[in-house]
């Protein structure tokens, strides 16, 4: 063939083209598969780490975490680390990505009724022997705290405390004033209270329930109001559940039904989530809620709230006035490199800085959540009571309910079934408020659930 | 009045044997990704849908059908198939009704019609999470916009708690879906819109065809087609909700809005029993899998054959 200006085109003909090209193919094929198939595995170790240090945790804390990362990143130079966040179902998402072993993080954190599950699963690793450890053990405030971070299978310490919180009341002080209602000390009072405010018009669902299909808000309620009523423990030392057969605790989900059933609550928490209700008490929507302190700060927002200056903290209504104290811990995977440097950031991330400081939990606990930390010198930083010192918290209120709350789920919360004993037992706490069910089937229900796995 | 036909497929040439092996040196780079991220995870599904196994997947049991088993009679079973039955019929009559309308609205002439055209896709593009938080702000009863506009208009005079029972929410999720698949059917149905041949049109006009006619005698055939594809993209939409689920109600209040895929999810990951989440999957598929073939039975194989 011949161009223009009078050069030879050479030719290829139509089957060598599509010999040479196939040939290409073949070639690119496996090279392709080499790309999209090539792994390398890593192993628990102290193999020098060329890449920061990840941290998983829910991605909506990120800028609450922000000023802890940036600490880290100046302090521990040329360690770093990075936020690495999952935006939805943290426990699941974290899971799947163990179990798919690309969860690719040194540190993360679990909520009650994971660790047991993570540690058997060899995603986590034991702590013993790494140094300081005897030190931040002593330091902390609670035997039954350092008793929760062990495996109940070997006895070994797998996590250290992330943050300790409890459920208590919150009310809108000018309203109760106003229809002169006085705070609420027992559950006949706080039903009393809501009923003079609807039928007073004050507001049309006076108590904004935390009754979403989430077990840390539904299920907390319900086992912290019914500790304020005086139960005790939800199973025995064999991990077989007692809360069934508890009167306190049918009378609480009875008590929840009949507030229901009044409209005492919206409709739509049950079908809604933590965000939602809490803007029904931030908007002014309701005169009580019931939750730990980690939106006191919130509400005194102006930005975010419309009760600035009017919530007020106290003790949970009922016999004994306790509540649930629920422990989230920090643990190391079991695929970090390098052990030596994900226990500094360990260290850090629950304890103490480099220099002796209770950063994280003054910064990011007190400062940043509205929770506590399990630490015995923090009683007496002055920093960690100026960091308590925004306007809505009441630091006596809170260290009086501190003091009242009892671990309740211990031991069945590191059992392989709990994950499913959750969901179970948040459904029918639905159902029973939904009066789908008896309080005491409903109960029953996810009770026998955890019999059966229990005794499997 | 005849109804109008789609050209019938051209009957290609039968390859010489000489370039099935060139062929298949081509198409490898895309079989081999394909083969991976695809044909292996849906064959490891099936098989681990066929067994019993712990959380780390280290001991696996083969128990045959005995998940699939478990999943049917399973109480949750019937009542959340009756609610994805639900959720996918209104998200189908919703995308394909919508969509249709659009495209029709859109195959007129009017100013700005190419900028319609372009935003009309973005529904499209958002990540159905987001799409989830957003309407479950514009649903809230105290903040959101839709009982904000209720009552300025007057309509209401009180806040609607518009998530208070599951069938109103799933209505309401429903919508979410339509709003955001129905513009994509709409431009899908105007490239076929655009087909129609002018000349047919123009005959079903001499015969004295009105509007309605045209468009159920002459439109309608034409695009059947087309039909099935946005038949089958909202079929697929409405049995495998999952993100509206999970941001907007977890499954409450109770399992009022505990749909298949949810409720997989759970049996999966709340409870670690991988294998018979597993299989409640391959049912969500296999159900998937029936209504599909119906709308083709019904929109592309009848008419084919009496064609």
């Amino acid at each position: 063939m011949e161009k223009a200006d009078g050069t030879m085109i050479h030719a290829m003909p139509r089957r060598t083209f599509l010999a040479r090209t196939a040939a290409a193919g073949l070639f690119a094929s496996p090279l392709l598969a080499a790309a999209c198939g090539g792994s390398s595995s890593s192993s628990g170790g102290s193999q020098p780490l060329n890449r920061p240090l990840a941290m998983a945790h829910d991605a909506a804390v990120a800028s609450i975490f922000k000023p802890a990362i940036d600490q880290f990143n100046k302090e521990y130079a040329p360690l770093s680390v990075r936020f690495s966040g999952i935006a939805q179902n943290y426990e699941q998402v974290l899971q799947q990505r163990f179990a798919a072993g690309s969860a690719d993080v040194d540190v993360c954190f679990s909520d009650p009724g994971y660790q047991e599950l993570w540690y058997e699963n060899g995603w986590i690793q034991p702590l013993d022997g790494l140094p300081g450890i005897d030190q931040l053990n002593a330091d902390i405030n609670n035997p039954d705290i350092l008793k929760d971070l062990q495996s109940s299978k070997d006895g070994k310490q797998i996590a250290l405390p992330y943050y300790t919180s409890g459920f208590m009341l919150h009310y809108i002080q000018p309203s109760l004033e106003k229809a002169g209602i006085a705070t609420p000390t027992t559950w006949d009072e706080f039903e009393a209270a809501c009923a003079k405010l609807k039928k007073d018009g004050v507001y049309a669902t006076p108590y904004a329930a935390f009754w979403d299909k989430d077990f840390y808000q539904s299920a907390f309620t319900l086992i912290s109001c019914a500790m304020g009523n005086g139960m005790t423990q939800l199973f025995d030392a064999s991990a077989h559940p007692t809360f069934d057969t508890d009167p306190v605790m049918i009378d609480m989900l009875t008590r929840f039904r009949r507030w229901y059933k009044a409209g005492y609550v919206p409709t739509e928490s049950l079908g809604s989530d933590y965000t939602a209700v809490n803007n029904v008490y931030a908007g002014g929507k309701a005169a009580f809620t019931i939750n730990d302190a980690e939106a006191v700060q919130a509400w005194n927002t102006p930005s975010s709230s419309k009760v600035v200056g009017q919530t007020k903290m106290a003790l949970m209504p009922g016999a004994t006035h306790n509540t649930m104290t629920t422990v989230a811990k920090w643990h190391m995977t079991s695929t970090t490199p390098n052990r030596g440097d994900a226990w500094e950031l360990l260290k850090f991330l629950s304890w103490k800085d480099k220099h002796g400081a209770y950063y994280v939990p003054i910064t990011v606990l007190v400062g940043g959540f509205g929770v506590q930390a399990p630490w015995k010198g923090l009683a007496s930083d002055p920093a960690y009571k100026k960091a308590l010192s925004f306007p809505g918290m009441d630091f006596a209120v809170l260290q009086q309910q501190v003091s009242l709350g009892k671990v309740a789920m211990y031991p069945a919360d590191r059992e392989s079934w709990f994950s499913g004993f959750m969901n179970l037992l948040t459904t029918n706490i639905q159902l029973g408020v939904l009066g789908q069910m008896t309080p005491e089937a409903a109960l029953k229900g996810a009770a026998d659930y955890a019999r059966q796995h229990s005794t499997s | 009045m005849a109804t109008a036909t789609q050209p019938g497929r051209p009957h290609w040439r039968r390859a010489p044997h000489s370039e099935t092996l060139p062929a298949l040196g081509f198409l490898l780079p895309a079989l081999i990704p394909l083969g991976v991220t695809l044909a292996y995870p849906l064959a490891y599904a099936f098989w681990l849908s066929l067994n019993e196994t712990d959380m780390a997947g280290r001991n696996w049991y083969f128990v045959g059908l005995r998940n699939y088993v478990s999943a049917f009679h399973d109480p949750l079973f019937i009542p959340s198939l009756e609610r994805t039955l639900f959720f996918g019929a209104l998200v189908l009559v919703g995308t394909v009704g919508l969509g249709l309308a659009f495209a029709l609205v859109l195959n007129t002439s009017f100013p700005g019609r190419s900028i319609v055209r372009g935003i009309m896709i973005i529904p499209w593009s958002m990540s159905s999470v987001l799409v989830a938080l957003t309407f479950g702000w514009i649903y809230n009863s105290n903040f959101g916009y839709l009982n904000g506009l209720l009552l300025q208009l007057g309509m209401v005079h009180t806040p609607i708690q518009w998530f208070s029972t599951g069938w109103r929410i799933l209505a309401l999720m429903a919508l979410a879906a339509v709003w955001t698949s129905a513009p994509f059917a709409g431009l899908i149905y105007l490239g076929a819109l655009q087909n129609v041949p002018e000349d047919l049109i123009m005959a079903a006009k001499v015969d004295g065809a009105r509007g309605v006619q045209r468009f159920r005698y002459v439109t309608l055939p034409w695009i059947r087609t087309t039909s099935f594809v946005v038949a089958v993209i909202a079929t697929l939409t409405g049995f495998t909700v999952f993100a509206l689920v999970l941001i907007l109600t977890g499954g409450g209040p109770g399992n009022e809005t505990n749909v298949l895929p949810w409720w997989g999810y759970q049996v999966a990951f709340y409870n670690f029993n991988w294998g018979e989440g597993a299989a409640i999957f391959f049912i969500i598929g296999f159900i998937t899998l029936l209504v599909t073939l119906l709308w083709y039975r019904l929109l592309v194989h009848r008419h084919r054959a009496t064609a």
